[in-house]
This record gives C-alpha cells, structure tokens and sequence, in this order.
C-alpha cells in the first residue's frame, strides 16, 4: 500500500507532492501503521495522538486542517483500492475491505475532532481578546 | 489480435447558454475512428466549420485507412479538414475567420491508438484509477506555460486564457500534435471540447472517469457534470474503454444489487434512527418527531442510495455539508452534530445487520458502502469546520495585535502578530511507586546510553519524557516540557520534522532500553506505560504548539503566494502584450495593410 501511495502522491495532495519518495513513503508507513494499531486493538488513543502530530507537520508546512483530512482520506480510499485490486473477489477479501471502510471513517472522524478541538480553542481565544478590549 | 474488447460512447450538449452547438463528434467503432471538433466564427459559422471538417475528416479515414500508414493518414486528413474549412471561409465573407479545434483518436488495433489535436479539446488517460491529460493546449497562454513563463495558477485567471495559437481553418494546412499510444485492459481514454473542463474540475472528471459505470452512463454524468458547473459552453465527450475485464461483472450487479438492498430496506433504517432518538437531537428541535425521520433520515437513505447507485459521493456530501452550514450557522456545535451522525451509522449498521441473516455478502458490500459514504460526510461537514476555523485565525490575528498594541507596545517582544500559546491541560494526579520510579529511572539513563551523545534533541526528548512520566502532577508538565523543547530551536532554520524525529528516536531508545533491562514484567509494564502516556502527551503538547506557531506563518505564506501570483500574472499580461504588438509591428512593417488576426472564442469559460 505504501508503495501505491508513493506512487500516487501527487494526486492525493499538494503535501505529498512535494515530497520525495523516501521521506514520502516514511509519512505514509507511519499513518499506515497507526491505523493498523487501531485496527488491531480497537484503542483510538495513540491513532489520535499521532494525527495530531501530523496536523502539525502539516501546518508546519502552511497546509491547512482540511489539507488533513483530504490527506487522510485519499489514503483510505487508495488502501481500498489496493486491496481490492490485489486480494480479487472472495468473502476474505469483502471482509478485510469492510473493516477498511470502517477504519477509514473512523480515522476521518478522529481528524474532524481534532479540527473542532482547534476551532472551539481559538473560539475561546477570540473571545478572551475580545473581552480585553482586543475586537 | 489483442484480447481486449473496445465500448465507446459520446454525448454532446448545448449547454445552458449558447443557443446553438458549434461542437461536432464522430463516434465510429468500424473505422476505430473517434473525434471531437469544436468550432468557433460568429453567425453560425462555428457550426459550419466544425461539421464540414467532421465530414472531410470522416470520409478521407474511411477512403483511405487501408492504404495509408496511421501517421501519414492522419495528417493527411487534418490537412484535408483544415484546407477544405479554410477555403470555405475566404469564399465567404460572413464565414471568414471560421476555424474549428480537433482532438481525434484513431484505432489501429483494440489496444493501438494514434491521438492527434489541433486547439484545446483534450485527450485524457485513466489509467489505474489516474487521470492524466495526453494533449497540451494550443493556446497562447499553454505556450507561454510551457516557456515557464506563467503557472498554472496564473493561466487559469489569464486575460488570453481562451485565445488559441493554432486551429483548422486558420489557414490550408495544419501542424497537429500525435501520439501513438497502447492501450491495457482497464483504460479508459477520453476525447472533450473545453466545454467540460473548462467548467468541471480534474479532480471531478477524474471521480466520474473512475466509476465503474458503462461508458454511455460515464459520458452522460460527465455531461451532466460540465452543466452543473454552469454549462456557459457547448460540451462533448467521448469516452472509450479498454477491455471488459476493466468493469468485472460481478462488481457491478453487487453494487447495483446494493444499492437495491439499501432502498429495500429503507423503513428499516427510518425506524432505526427513529428508535435512537433521532427526533430528541437539538438539530431537529424545530422539527416534529416525524419530519425529524422524514428530513434528517429520509434525506441522508435516498442520498445514500444515490450515490450506491452510481458511484458517487456527490449526494451524501451535499446532505452533510447543507446540514453542518444550518447546523452552526444557528451558533450549532460540533457534539451535537458528531452525535447524529454516530446515531445514523448506528441505524445504518442495523440494516446491515438484518441484511447479513439473509446474504452475508451482500451485507458486507452494503456495509462498505455505507461506510464510505458516512467517510463522505465526515469530510464534507470537516471541510466546513476546517473553514470556519481558518476565517477564526485570520480574527484571532487581527485581535490580538490590536490587543498587543493597546496593552504594552514595549512588551512585544516578536514584530509579527502571533496566536498566543494555549493555557497548559491541568495536569493528573498518578503517582508512581517507588519501584517504578527507580526502574523508570534506570531505563531513562540506560536510554541515553542509547541514542548516545551526538543526538541532543533526542536526549533532550528523554529528559522531557522522564521529568513528566516521573511527575505529572507537579509544574514539569508536558505542555511546559514541549515549550522547552519547541523553544530551543527556530521553525524557519530546519522545519518540525526534527522535532517529531526526535520524539520518535526518544521513543524507540526507551523500548530498546526497556528490553535490555528486563526485571520484574509488572514493572516493566508499568514503566512502558508511563513513558507511552508520557511521549504522547509531549507530543500532543507539541503539535498544539507547532499548530499555533505556524498559523501566522502559514497566513503570510497565503498572502505572499496571492501577491506573488498576483505579480506574475501581470508580467506575464504584459509580456504576452508586448509579443503582440511586436508581432502587429512586425506584420505592418511586411504588409502595411494586414494585422494579425489571433481567432478568439468568444464566450470561452472564464
């Protein structure tokens, strides 16, 4: 899957394609193997730790939160494809494409939160200047 | 002869502005002979230019196919097209400057091609789920792009954006662009008048080329697409696929049958989500219980069915994002909303449910389904939020250097404005025993022994880690252990990767210290855990801070990359101005009583 995305990289975000193949490829391991943590144990914790992290990177770089989850979910919907491609028909392979899906929402509903974390924090912080005369 | 079997099919539109179609299109499977015109000429003669060339070129390829080799055939036939319109122009008046673009494909074998074209209809490749567009335009402005002189960015805004370098009719003969190009079992290949994607984004086109639709079904939502953009310009497309095994069958009477599953059971879900309050949630408060299940349900099951049904996501994303723009346009928040979505995949996965009792496999294609399409609107109602918080930034900005400026002018002690950090999470109480402390703190030394003396970020990172792992309760707390660290480095000298990097190696030097030092496993446990809650929370910490950081940063960038663009786009204008007065100099001075004429199409997509 990372391979495909490297790849790919262009098309999936401006970021990415940016990047050359090996610092790509370590991005693209990285949230592969988050996402397989979360698959394996069900614990959204360290998933959620991580995408925080690489909104950072990201921001860093003056992309912007939904720069994140774009991201994000074209990497979800490039594993689908990979693995529908790779595994051909069979109830296995419907499965393991299933609980993708599920992952992929998941992954892009832990992104959401991280943005309306950030949104409510600079709410707060607007309205604290505001108090002390700033707008 | 090659295994794979070609299905073809074009459409062309009016559009919703023009009152005529200028565009013209041969879909011939006999001849392998496919192609788009696109014709330019006030009074009608747009239509009269792209017809007859339509015509000349169809009957020279028949004519002469077998006889001629496919390069010599095709120029020979351009030429042919763009003599036979030139000559109908000058005889003419009310016809004279009459032109027409090409974009054709001819087939020499099922998988053999040769794509030529002369203007800007396109020729575009899906391939392995890419689209990539095979043609470059003939305008002014793609040449100039092609001398580097302007970007992409710039083209698309540019005031010559729509005048073409090159066209059949302009003059006797033609210089077309070829390629020869193979095809393999699962491309798709697609001829266009500007028409589309002068009015549809790549992004789109490529979404719809990607489905697994027939060709007729793809070339009418591509259609279907280029009107919902507006439709200001004729549109026609040609779409060819490579090959059946491209659209296994089995794939497409399960997607079908899912989404007939879905609708089928469609009660099924509206009592679902009847069932899990959905009437109760704050967004449906104006609504009684049964509009509730009519509107919020009713709408997202025939949005879902939808976009089973062809493969797209476009129905579910319009439902999500018209709901989250009402939702917090209201004052809404985020929970609230987060919460209707977790109960409508709740009713989702009960249909689901009972659709596995009867078809296990369906139900797992219908789950995939449904899953992507709530994937959808998560991203559709992220994007509203990730927008409402980038307009919060931009204000948060402005307020906080008019505070800076009102409280203390001398206490600034950075010219440009910033966010202000955010306050420090109150720290929990967990003390560790004594047991582990001393283990923590012997792994602690053994992993600086790890990463080794050169490395100073990453024992910067075990120190961090170690202090806040240790006590968390007391001032050392990770938001301050990430201050530290953030603040003993500069963003612009090397980026955050390092930063990240370090947390990593830190990380990895803990484990490997751990392993070696083996003991008692409880403790081991309980040490591992410290250290993972504690580098999670330093990296947390850290992200918030890089978050802050780089907000006005990435606003300057914004406003540099607008004014750079800005800029060049105005050189680049003056320039292509000069090279036309220059030409226009350049032409009088030879014959005093000619100017250029560059044909114009009037209309174009802006």
């Amino acid at each position: 899957m990372a391979a495909r995305l490297v790849e790919v990289r262009s098309s999936l975000d401006p970021g990415f394609a940016r990047l050359e193949p090996r610092a790509a490829a370590a991005q693209f391991e990285a949230v592969l193997t988050h996402q397989e943590g979360f698959l394996a144990t069900g614990d959204a914790t360290a998933l959620r730790g991580f995408l925080r992290s690489f909104r950072a990177l990201r921001a860093a770089e003056g992309l912007g939160a939904e720069n994140l989850l774009h991201a994000v979910i074209a990497l979800g919907d490039v594993a689908i494809q990979v693995a529908q491609r790779d595994l051909g028909p069979g109830p296995r392979t419907a499965e393991l494409i299933a609980s993708l899906a599920r992952l992929h929402r998941a992954t892009a509903r832990l992104v959401v939160e991280i943005i309306a974390e950030e949104l409510d924090g600079r709410v707060t912080q607007l309205r604290s200047l505001a108090g002390r005369g700033g707008s | 002869m090659s295994a794979i079997v070609l299905k073809t099919h074009g459409m062309t539109h009016v559009g919703k502005v023009r009152e005529a179609n200028e565009d013209a299109m041969i879909v011939d499977p006999r001849w392998g002979l496919y192609a788009v015109l696109d014709g330019m000429g006030g009074a009608m003669a747009g239509d009269v230019a792209s017809n007859r060339a339509r015509d000349v070129i169809h009957e020279y390829v028949r004519a002469k196919k077998k006889t001629l080799e496919p390069r010599a055939l095709l120029e020979a036939a351009i030429t042919a097209a763009s003599s036979a319109v030139h000559g109908e122009a000058q005889a003419r008046r009310d016809r004279q400057g009459m032109g027409t673009t090409l974009v054709m494909a001819l087939f020499v074998d099922d998988n053999k091609a040769w794509v030529a074209h002369v203007g800007d209809s396109r020729a575009y490749l899906l391939r392995d789920g890419r689209l990539t567009q095979l043609t470059r335009d003939h305008t002014v402005v793609a040449e100039l792009m092609a001398q580097g002189a302007l970007s992409p960015a710039e083209a698309e805004n540019h005031a010559y954006k729509n005048v073409l370098s090159r066209n059949l009719g302009a003059k006797a003969e033609a210089r077309p662009d070829l390629l020869e190009l193979e095809l393999v079992a699962g491309d798709r290949l697609m001829l266009c008048s500007d028409g589309l994607y002068g009015y549809a984004s790549t992004d789109a086109i490529q979404y719809l080329m990607g489905s697994t639709d027939a060709p007729e079904q793809v070339s009418r939502d591509l259609v279907d697409l280029a009107l919902r953009g507006g439709g200001g310009d004729n549109v026609t497309v040609i779409v060819v696929e490579a090959g059946a095994q491209a659209v296994p069958r089995a794939t497409q009477l399960l997607r079908t049958s899912g989404a007939v599953a879905w609708w089928a059971r469609r009660q099924a879900f509206l009592g679902a989500a009847r069932e899990r309050g959905l009437a109760r949630s704050p967004i449906c408060a104006v609504l009684s219980p049964d509009e509730a299940i009519d509107i919020v349900a009713g709408n997202l099951a025939e949005a879902i069915f939808h976009d089973l049904e062809k493969s797209t996501g476009v129905n579910v994303w319009t439902y999500a994002e018209n709901l989250a723009h009402g939702w917090f346009d209201q004052g809404g928040a985020w929970a609230p909303l987060a919460e209707m979505l977790d109960l409508l995949v709740g009713a989702a996965h009960a249909v689901v449910v009972a659709i596995a009792h009867e078809d296990q496999a369906l139900a797992l294609l219908v789950e995939t389904a449904v899953q992507r399409a709530f994937t959808t609107a998560e991203m559709a109602v992220g994007g509203v939020l990730a927008e409402r918080l980038r307009v919060t930034e931009g204000e948060l900005i402005k307020a906080h250097t008019l505070v800076q400026t009102s409280v203390d002018e001398s206490a600034r002690f950075q010219e440009t404005p910033t966010i202000p950090f955010m306050p420090a999470a109150r720290p929990v109480a967990d003390l560790a025993s004594p047991e582990v402390r001393a283990h923590l703190q012997a792994v602690a030394q053994a992993a600086r022994g790890v990463v080794g003396t050169g490395r100073v970020p990453a024992r910067n990172v075990i120190d961090a880690i170690e202090r806040a792992a240790l006590d968390p309760v007391n001032a050392t707390g990770s938001a301050i252990q990430a201050r530290e660290l953030y603040g003993v480095r500069a963003l612009e000298e090397s980026g955050v990767s390092p930063l990240f990097d370090a947390l990593d190696q830190g990380r990895a030097a803990f484990v490997t210290a751990l392993r070696r030092a083996g003991g008692d496993p409880q403790i081991a446990v309980a040490v591992m855990r410290r250290v993972a809650s504690a580098q999670l929370a330093l990296a947390a910490a850290l992200a918030g801070l890089v978050v802050e950081g780089a907000a006005p940063i990435s606003e300057r960038l914004r406003e540099a990359t607008r004014e750079t663009a800005s800029l060049r786009a105005e050189v680049a204008s003056n320039e292509a101005r000069l090279a036309d007065l220059e030409r226009q100099y350049a032409t009088r001075a030879a014959k005093p009583s000619m100017l250029p004429r560059l044909p114009r199409k009037p209309g174009g997509p802006s």
